[in-house]
């Protein structure tokens, strides 16, 4: 619990691939009376397809059609049933970033594209809160955490939202457990950051599930990164709706 | 017949295609149980379409040190998530030839 005695406000970005396991282990995670108390408030416009159904495992057949946050809240819901779990109808957009990232104590990026991605960095460590990237494609999954004042953060290891069209991002699908894996790690890593357990920053995981391959790679902070670098290199200072321009991509997911 | 509606995603990643997706259908997954790791890879083999799903010999474990991933229920949804991907490289890229595990 928070020092007003309010229970701590994960917002979870995407009620997707990822968004699903990461919020099922959360879920099942605050039955646990040594877990700090917390709600959940997820953001996500999206209804459930059938092409969702191999990877966002809350869902069945039943769901297709139906609201993703509606859907989401009553698979919670009946997970732990004194969860409390709100929903924001709307994606990450830059008009939104700084208000939803604010009103978090943790934002777990649980979305499907590199714009989205870079939003969710930039409005994170704007308004100083901590954040979980977790994100997958093909067979591969990459999570990482930074702290509300980065060093490192997303931007240290990735920079900049690739040019061009993102790597194959509307042909190249995802294995649905290695989207497991990733939301699992992001659950980890947001009840780490709940207990300020400072041993979530700081490292990159990536998993190979062709492999079965699961790493752990420290990353360093990158003095000349330009949203937590050196005070000369920092040239993020706000969050420009220009720089998140890119094609939305599901496959990511 | 596969489900191409519903796998498309799946199919779409290297190595799966719809031989792999076929080969999936026709493959059993040895993860069911009581655990939540085995809950969380039910949901998983389901989803990825296996032909049948039969019980694991206990529960599934992890594979990381706690210094990684330290909640347990966070720990379940990985061993169960870590189950089935091992088990869909097992029955679909097992067609290509090499051992993949
Ligand atoms: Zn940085």
């Amino acid at each position: 619990m928070r020092s007003d005695g309010r229970p701590w406000q994960v917002l979870l970005v995407g009620a997707g691939g990822i968004g699903a396991p990461a919020a099922l282990a959360l879920a099942h995670a605050s039955l646990s009376p040594t877990v700090p108390r917390f709600e959940i408030v997820c953001a996500d416009d999206d209804v459930v397809e059938r092409s969702n159904l191999h990877r966002q495992i809350l869902f069945s057949e039943a769901d297709v059609g139906r609201d993703k946050l509606a859907a989401l809240s009553a698979a919670l819901l009946e997970i732990a049933p004194r969860l409390a779990v709100r929903g924001h109808r709307g994606r990450l957009l830059p008009a939104v970033a700084l208000e939803l990232a604010r009103g978090a104590d943790v934002v777990v990026d649980a979305t499907d594209n590199f714009a989205s991605r870079f939003l969710a960095a930039d409005a994170a460590l704007l308004t100083g809160r901590p954040v979980v990237h977790a994100a997958s494609v093909r067979w591969n999954a990459t999570v990482l955490a930074s702290s509300a004042v980065g060093r490192p953060c997303y931007r240290c290891l990735f920079e900049d939202i690739p040019d061009g069209p993102a790597p194959d991002c509307a042909t190249a699908g995802v294995i649905g457990p290695v989207c497991g894996v990733a939301g699992a790690l992001a659950a980890d890593l947001t009840l780490k950051i709940l207990r300020s357990d400072a041993s979530a920053f700081g490292h990159v995981f990536t998993y190979d599930g062709r492999r079965d391959r699961l790493r752990r790679v420290s990353v360093s902070p990158r003095p000349s990164c330009a949203l937590c670098g050196d005070a000369s290199a920092r040239s993020i200072v706000e969050v420009e709706a220009r720089r998140y321009a890119g094609p939305a991509c599901e496959a990511l997911a | 017949m596969i489900d191409a509606e519903r796998f498309v995603r799946q199919i779409l990643v290297e190595g799966i295609g719809e031989a792999g997706q076929r080969a999936i259908g026709a493959s059993s997954a040895a993860v069911a149980g009581g655990h939540l790791a085995n809950q969380v890879a039910e949901l998983y083999a389901r989803a990825a379409g296996f032909g049948a799903i039969t019980p694991a010999d206990g529960p599934l474990e992890p594979g990381v040190p706690v210094e990684w991933v330290a909640d347990p229920s966070a720990r379940a949804a990985l061993a169960g998530a870590r189950a089935v991907a091992r088990a869909i490289a097992a029955s679909a890229l097992a067609r290509e030839g090499g051992p993949c595990l």
